[in-house]
């Protein structure tokens, strides 16, 4: 049985030394040839198939790849998104902060930066905002709180040592003492109207005011220097028989998205 | 003429075919299966070392027309993995277990490459022409790569055929025949 095998093996091993022999001679050519041409068209189809499952195999990984390079991508805009409007919001506080620099240096005005952090209720009607700077900042009651034009949009009501709170110019309650900027600088009293605007009483009716005027701080409260603007006159109420005439002012300022303020120190 | 020789042959070529058109045009790594090593590895199971080794003598044949390598490397190789696989699979190993058939693949896939590379390197040194020398499993990760599809094929095929046929279902001792 041993030798029989050994026989096969050794034969074996010598068609193996005379097809290479052969081949030397160049004798198998023939056969080679004929069994590639034999082949080819087969040979053909399979390669193609095979080609056909590679493409598919690189389509499946392409797309895996793309799939990866997504949601690298969306993670990034993610990110950047973030990024970008943290830097808007940096960029606005910074052009906030370029306009009050400019407007208080060109009036030599001495005034302390203050961020408002949260709204706070003085009574039902009215509303006040919570500015994060207090006693310990120089702030005191009274004082005039302006937006980055330097117009006047509230008064500082109540301080606490790091805090402080402001009505805004047309909550009622909120009153300054005011002059027209018409020909005889009226002056009176300006104070909230139900949160909507601000009223100008007690004008003598022989004063002309003119829709349209400018309303300012008169410099005749204590610590408010005279000139900030509080509004506009938007139409003025004249009655024959009354003592007084009265106009309604409209603020300049925009009262609805104050974050930084600037309170006007004496 | 005998319709079992001719039954062979169409099988050889098959796998001659397949191996050459279809494996070759597979993406890495699958271009890296091995089909003719696995089919006389898995013959080798039935216990018939001249058939396996006819069997080499033409694979190794047909797959040297259409390798660039220098005519009977690659016959010489399967032919000596062949022998060295028959006597690891019946005088070493003594069943037909999984992990039997995956060391007799491992060994026989580094066995053919190693006999391949040292061959080309031969012919290299005495034929002076370095496009001879042979660059297939040029680094461990291919040769991995080889013997890993390797294994798989082979347990899948000793799988399936096993489930089948109960001529191959694993046991411990192989019956020595009379």
């Amino acid at each position: 049985m041993l030798r029989r095998k050994f026989k096969k093996i050794a034969v074996s091993g010598a068609v193996i030394a005379l097809l290479i022999f052969l081949n030397l001679l160049g004798w198998l050519n023939p056969f080679k040839n004929g069994i590639m041409k034999v082949s080819s068209p087969i040979l053909s189809v399979f390669y193609r198939t095979g080609l056909q499952a590679r493409n598919f195999y690189e389509d499946q990984t392409d797309r895996r790849d793309f799939k990866e390079i997504v949601k690298d991508l969306t993670k990034k805009t993610e990110d950047l998104s973030l990024e970008n409007a943290r830097l808007k919001m940096v960029d606005e506080e910074n052009k906030e902060l370029r306009k009050y620099l400019n407007f208080f240096s060109a009036n030599n005005t001495r005034y302390v930066l203050a961020n408002v952090i949260a709204g706070g209720e003085i009574n039902l009607v009215n509303q006040a905002l919570l500015l994060n700077k207090g006693s310990k900042d120089g702030l005191q009651l009274g004082l005039i709180v302006a937006n980055s034009n330097g117009q006047v949009v509230g008064k500082i009501v109540s301080v606490s040592d790091n805090t402080s709170e402001m009505c805004l110019v047309n909550q009622t309650g909120c009153q300054f003492a005011a002059a027209i900027l018409n020909e005889n600088k009226t002056i009176g009293i300006l104070q909230g109207d139900l949160g909507l605007s601000s009223k100008m009483d007690f004008i003598p009716q022989t004063e002309e005011i003119k829709t349209g005027a400018f309303i300012v701080t008169s410099g005749l409260e204590k610590n408010i220097s005279r000139g900030h603007v509080l509004g506009q006159v938007a139409e003025v109420t004249k009655e024959n028989n009354a003592l007084w005439q009265s106009a309604k002012v409209e603020s300049l300022a925009n009262l609805h998205d104050l974050a930084i303020v600037s309170v006007v120190l004496p | 003429m005998n319709w079992r020789y001719i039954y062979h042959i169409l099988l050889i070529f098959a796998i001659w075919l397949i191996q050459i058109g279809l494996i070759s045009a597979l993406p890495y790594p699958f271009n890296r299966f091995n089909l003719a090593l696995v089919s006389l590895f898995f013959l080798l199971l039935f216990d018939d070392l001249a058939l396996v080794s006819y069997w080499s003598l033409g694979l190794g044949t047909l797959l040297s027309f259409t390798s660039h390598l220098p005519f009977g490397i690659l016959l010489i190789s399967l032919w000596v993995t062949v022998l060295i696989g028959y006597v690891i699979l019946y005088q070493i190993l003594t069943n037909r277990s999984m992990w039997a058939l995956l060391l007799l693949v491992l060994i026989g896939t580094v066995t053919s490459e190693l006999i391949i590379s040292l061959l080309s390197w031969t012919c290299n040194l005495f034929l002076n022409q370095s496009h001879l020398a042979y660059s297939g499993n040029d680094s461990f990760q291919m040769l991995g790569i080889s013997i890993l599809l390797n294994t798989i094929a082979m347990l899948a095929m000793f799988s399936i055929i096993s489930a089948i046929n109960p001529k191959l279902k694993p046991f411990l001792l192989i019956k020595k025949r009379k």
